[in-house]
């Protein structure tokens, strides 16, 4: 909170104030006699005996005589979405640090009566605010999600790092390193374990042609393939095939595993 | 998708889910905040992917809010729709 004015004012009868005049702007007031504040739809005569805070309130005089206004006009660094309509009513009474910080400040402005009452004021609204406001529904961030759901669900295609990063408006280097941080895999080696495991599940289950796998786990020619099972599994496609035919055979189980 | 798992099972399967994510062991309370046992912004897309993984469904944009992963409850709540 940052004051920039405090006053005694003087409202003539009729006149009507609304001194929240930008989003993030906040009053604290008090009257010397009665006189209305409107804030929303709630109109109230309020009396002298209270101070009165809010960031949208319309002050009127509906008073036959002039009214004395005691009032310190506050920007806040938040704007008002943030906060949401406030008005509160303090009792007068002399135990409350921030009615005295404020007639402390409005008998004598000095620089330091000035600080204590913003800070004063800061540590009121955070204080209410921590009970009002609900937290703000923060949403997961989904491209990392998005991307994680395209190499799970289409890596029969033929996908590139610059056609996945393009489908989240997202940079290909940017994508790699911040993919890499979270699931600890870069996707084009998530992408590549993801076919060979379906692939060994081909082989071990179906009696597929090689050429066929290898187009419904999304490489482009069988070489490319065998290099790349060969690289992760030890052996190539034929011989893997092989010998889980065999180990089947004598009854043993082949457990397919990503890894 | 998710007709054919009881809840016993769905509860079971979060549970550890959400143990390997943030990886320590939860209390038994499914209502516990589990900002408190480290779930953070990282994490929870750790765990959303786990779990779309896991029992292979998508979430819809709209539920993926932070909010609705930060209970073992809620997370089941949300798949109730699933």
């Amino acid at each position: 909170m940052y004051l920039l004015s405090i006053s005694s004012s003087v409202t003539t009868p009729g006149a009507t104030i609304s001194p929240c005049v930008r989003k993030n702007s906040w009053v604290i007031l008090y009257p010397e006699s009665e006189i209305t504040l409107k804030n929303g739809n709630m109109r109230r005569r309020v009396k002298s005996s209270h101070i009165y805070i809010s960031n949208n309130c319309t002050i009127i005089n509906e008073a036959k005589n002039c009214v004395k206004i005691n009032i310190a006009f506050f920007c806040s660094s938040h704007v008002k979405s943030y906060h949401s309509d406030f008005f509160e009513a303090l009792p007068f009474d002399l135990t409350n640090s921030l009615v005295n910080s404020f007639q402390a400040t409005l008998n004598n402005a000095d620089l330091k009566s000035i600080k204590l009452l913003n800070d004063l004021f800061d540590d009121y609204i955070h204080m209410k605010y921590q009970y009002k406001v609900k937290p703000v529904k923060k949403k997961i961030d989904s491209r990392l999600i998005r991307v994680h759901r395209i190499i799970r669900t289409r890596y029969s295609e033929q996908l590139s790092l610059t056609y996945i990063a393009e489908q989240i408006q997202c940079n290909p280097v940017y994508l790699s390193n911040t993919y890499s941080k979270v699931f600890k895999i870069s996707p084009m080696k998530h992408l590549q374990n993801i076919r060979i495991g379906n692939a060994r599940i081909l082989l071990e289950t179906t009696d597929f042609s090689i050429l066929k796998i290898t187009a419904l786990v999304g490489y482009i020619s069988t070489s490319q393939f065998s290099t790349y099972f060969k690289k992760h599994v030890g052996i190539s496609p034929t011989e893997y095939r092989r010998l889980s035919k065999k180990t089947r055979e004598r009854g043993g189980l082949v457990v397919s595993q990503y890894f | 998708m998710l007709v054919n798992i009881s809840r016993e099972e769905l509860v079971i399967g979060i549970v550890s889910l959400v143990e390997e994510v943030l990886e320590t062991k939860l209390i038994a309370d499914l209502n516990a905040d589990l900002t408190l046992f480290g779930l953070d912004s990282i994490k929870t897309i750790k765990l959303v992917v786990k779990i779309e993984e896991h029992y292979q469904i998508e979430f819809l944009d709209e539920e993926l809010l932070i909010e609705y992963f930060s209970s073992v409850n809620k997370i089941l709540e949300l798949l109730s729709y699933k």
